[in-house]
């Protein structure tokens, strides 16, 4: 049981102020006051923002041992019985035994299950996570757990949607050329390892979805160095298919004034796409 | 996994184990009396099921307590690494999704990306016990990170070029009134552009992300070294000097015509003495190390080494000339430079103690006329690996810093195609003169790291490709001398060079390292991590799930799925026994 009597746990070190503002929060709504569980806003705020979150039972707490030296406070050992939200790359926690910095140094029975918001601490002989919110299973803290499982149902839609709001021009379209800039004239120096080296793929236009184009074609501009720093942007290809994000850069107006770019792999969306697509551009 | 199999997987890294830690009978394969050789992947248990490209390492070994080592690779923070499978879940909108900066809607708090640490002398690693600040928000990467210690200070250092920087940054050609010379590099006044940061840790195992202490913007290459100076003579207390090689496009005519140095002098050394006990500001000076006018730029890798006597050494090429567009391939003349300063760098006119004796001016023309291939991509018959001017490498002797010695890279010239060839000299005067001819010559080679320990033995690390049948393989050698005549060969790895096939750029890494503390030597190196133990001629430690009869990696060894084969870091220890130290009293 929380020392404090609350169903809540929170965070004392967190990943910046915002986490540390709803943190203090929280933390004083655990002080001396009855249980209380987060709003709806805090549960959205937790749900987007943090990488891990999943269910899991608290098997120990006590103090780091030896294996996890340099943690200073306590730790829980959990067993991860469902995952809520995580990253690909984190792997298949479920049914494995991790283990917790915890956010402030409460007692907790082993047994009592929690719904626990995390993010990667250590990766060595087993997963060491840094709390920084976790709630317990208790009938008052129930609709928060379903809120905060709805809420990461809707994250995908929610997110796609607010990128989609940002982008220039949204089309469908195919690659018929991939080619060096032609209004534009690159220099090979300075001779970097990090150097773009831009491309501009010219992109037949099916369709508009979004922003404003008064013409059949479009230049994207590219880069399409394979070096580490640029591998998170598409390399677009002849014949490709697809529904383009796509922002709008400022070049000089001798060569044009605007072009195209993108920027990101979600910038490059499959053709089955596009009808949610369509839903979410409605839906602003 | 089959009983059997698990029987045997447990013997044999039981064996290896034991080996390692020198218990028992068994010891690992001794290459000579007095030497023992210790190899060890360096991805962590937890993280037995990723797949990344770990390429690029660097370590870095506390002088003053061994046992601690720092390494960094390309290496992703495994909260922010967003694969395709992410993309597919994003657009399904399958539960259990990446969701933290995906897609990249706004620049936020910092994200961090790991370092690997190990407190046991290298036999165990774990990742992100220190992290460093600003990694790439969708692939949690840093780029061109190097580690180091401060000789005597227990401080950990690194210096990188951030990853979080705008997409807009890249894509702002310059000057737009001189449309001739539209560069897309980055980017729009000397002001913007890559970032480099040096982090500091003052106790690597206290989790958290490393302080800021300088930046800099547009720069390549950042490269760091550090050597602490005890009492600073006869002041209170003891400083880290932090040398900081890189090339500085910040004053590339390229890219800023006539705004500052038109000569293309681009070769430079940030250089500081930090204090390791007070919290004060940290202000490093730039040291333009190129003397003459260069080609428009000298190349990204300049290599500084550091002698306890204050003498320090650079290294660097000197572009002469540039031929073909470079997109992807050309070709570089360059001249192999070596410039020293015997004051920490703390006079008027640092690195400039080193004279052309052809014209006085500061930097030794080791080498006058050296052919450079250039290749963005990746080259099949070189290991699926690019050539970026980047093999380059010098180390002094702690005994006497008179004695340096130097690695470079080139093709022979009038050579029709892509050779590439690594070469080692050396001087025994301050560099004023070289040994006329290589001490070494070796061929399809790159990633030369030069090391020399408390006895004068020199150890050269570097990567060769050769042909085994039909197909290839990279080779990691480290090779010893004690008179820069003889050398032994050490194979650490030898492991196929076509898979696994890369995922990006550099594919095993643009440079390695080796260092020495008092007789050890100490190194990392990027290799195929297929579980084989004919792979490693030295035998080798996995803390990864991994099965050496049936050479697969595994998610977890009960039920766990079959893990890709990928490139991962190893790193290895060389222990020389000090004979010195048993010698017969005269």
């Amino acid at each position: 049981m929380d020392r404090s009597g609350s169903s809540l746990t929170v965070l004392n070190r967190g990943n910046g102020i915002r986490f540390l503002l709803i943190g203090l929060i929280l933390v004083l709504i655990g002080c001396g006051a009855p249980p209380e569980v987060p709003t709806a806003m805090e549960a959205a705020e937790l749900t987007e923002r943090i990488p891990f979150i999943f269910d899991g039972t608290i098997e120990k707490v006590g103090r780091a041992t030896e294996r996890e030296l340099g943690l200073s406070g306590r730790v829980a050992r959990v067993k991860v019985n469902r995952v809520l939200k995580v990253p690909a790359a984190l792997g298949d926690y479920r049914g494995h035994t991790i283990t917790i910095l915890l956010g402030k140094p409460y007692r907790a029975p082993a047994g009592e299950q929690r719904l626990w918001f995390t993010t990667g601490l250590r990766y060595g002989h087993d997963l060491v996570v840094r709390e920084i919110a976790s709630v317990i299973h208790r009938p008052a803290t129930r609709d928060f757990r379903q809120l905060v499982e709805r809420r990461i149902e809707e994250l995908p839609d929610l997110l796609l949607k607010r990128y989609l709001a940002q982008a220039d021009l949204i089309v469908v379209g195919l690659v018929t050329d991939v080619r060096k800039p032609q209004r534009l004239r690159q220099s090979q120096t300075p001779l970097s390892e990090h150097n773009p080296q831009w491309r501009e793929a010219i992109l037949a236009v099916e369709s508009v979805e979004q922003g404003e184009l008064d013409r059949k074609q479009v230049t994207i501009l590219f880069p399409s160095s394979r070096d580490v720093m640029w591998i998170q942007v598409p390399k677009l290809r002849v014949n490709q298919e697809a529904v383009w994000i796509l922002h709008e850069t400022q070049i000089p107006e001798e060569s044009g004034g605007t072009i195209f770019t993108v920027k990101h792999l979600a910038d490059v969306r499959p053709k089955s796409e596009l009808a949610r697509i369509r839903k979410l551009i409605d839906e602003r | 996994m089959s009983g059997k199999k698990k029987w045997v997987t447990a013997v044999l890294v039981t064996t290896i184990l034991l080996s390692a830690l020198g218990c028992g009978d068994v010891t690992l394969q001794v290459q000579e009396f007095g030497t023992s050789v210790t190899v060890v992947n360096m991805i962590p248990v937890d993280r037995s099921d990723e797949e990344n490209q770990d390429s690029e390492p660097n370590i870095a070994v506390n002088p003053a307590n061994p046992l601690e080592i720092a390494g960094s690779a390309f290496t992703p923070n495994p909260m922010r690494d967003t694969t395709d499978d992410d993309l597919a879940s994003f657009a399904e909108g399958v539960v259990g999704i990446p969701v933290d900066d995906f897609p990249p809607s706004e620049p936020g708090e910092p994200i961090d990306a790991p370092i690997y640490i190990s407190t046991d002398g290298g036999l165990t690693w774990s990742l992100n016990d220190v992290s460093v600040s600003g990694a790439n928000r969708t692939t949690g990467r840093l780029f061109d990170i190097t580690v180091r210690f401060g000789g005597m200070s227990n401080i950990l250092y690194a210096a990188y070029l951030r990853g979080d920087q705008g997409f807009g940054d890249y894509l702002c050609p310059y000057p737009p009134e001189e449309e001739e010379d539209l560069v897309f590099l980055k980017d729009c006044s000397p002001s913007q552009g890559p970032l480099y940061n040096i982090g500091r840790s003052l106790d690597i195992e206290d989790t958290g992300v490393m302080d800021i202490i300088w930046e800099r913007e547009f720069i390549d290459q950042p490269y760091i070294q550090v050597e602490t100076v005890r009492d600073n003579y006869g002041r209170s207390e003891d400083e880290d000097r932090i040398f900081v090689g890189f090339n500085d496009f910040s004053s590339n005519v390229f890219i800023f015509p006539g705004l500052l140095d038109a000569s293309g002098r681009t070769a430079s050394v940030d250089h500081s003495a930090v204090s390791t006990t007070a919290d004060i500001p940290v202000l490093f000076k730039q040291s333009i190390i190129e003397s003459h006018s260069t080609a428009g730029q000298n190349a990204p890798a300049v290599r500084v080494a550091v002698h306890q006597d204050g003498t320090v050494y650079g290294i660097f090429y000197r572009y002469t000339s540039l031929t073909g567009d470079f997109d992807p391939y050309g070709s570089i003349t360059a001249a192999v430079i070596v410039v020293r300063d015997d004051e920490w760098g703390s006079g008027d006119s640092p690195f400039t103690h080193l004279l052309n004796p052809a014209d006085d001016s500061p930097g030794i023309v080791v080498i006058p006329i050296a052919k450079i291939p250039y290749s963005r991509v990746g080259l099949p018959d070189f290991g699926q690996e690019r050539l970026v001017s980047s093999d380059i490498s010098i180390a002094v002797d702690p005994r006497d810093s008179d004695i340096v010695y130097i690695a470079w890279a080139d093709s022979p010239i009038g050579a029709s195609e892509i050779e590439y060839t690594l070469h080692l000299r050396r001087s025994t005067n301050r560099g004023e003169t070289w040994y006329p001819s290589d001490l070494l010559t070796v061929a399809n080679a790159k990633n030369p790291a030069l090391a020399i320990n408390t006895q004068g033995k020199v150890g050269f690390l570097y990567q060769s490709v050769t042909h085994t049948g039909d197909t290839l393989r990279w080779v990691t050698h480290f090779r010893r001398s004690m008179d820069g005549l003889t050398w032994d060969d050490m194979i650490l790895a030898d492991v196929p060079a076509e898979t696994p096939e890369w995922d990006f750029l550099p594919y095993i890494g643009d440079y390695v390292h080796v260092m020495a503390v008092n007789n050890d030597f100490y190194g990392v190196f990027s290799a195929n991590n297929t579980p084989n133990l004919a792979h490693f001629p030295q035998g080798v430690i996995y803390q990864r799930f991994a099965n050496f009869e049936d050479h697969t990696l595994l998610s977890h060894p009960i039920n766990g799925r079959e893990v890709m084969i990928s490139i991962d870091p190893f790193f290895f220890k060389v222990d020389e026994f000090d004979f010195q130290q048993y010698a017969p009293i005269k």
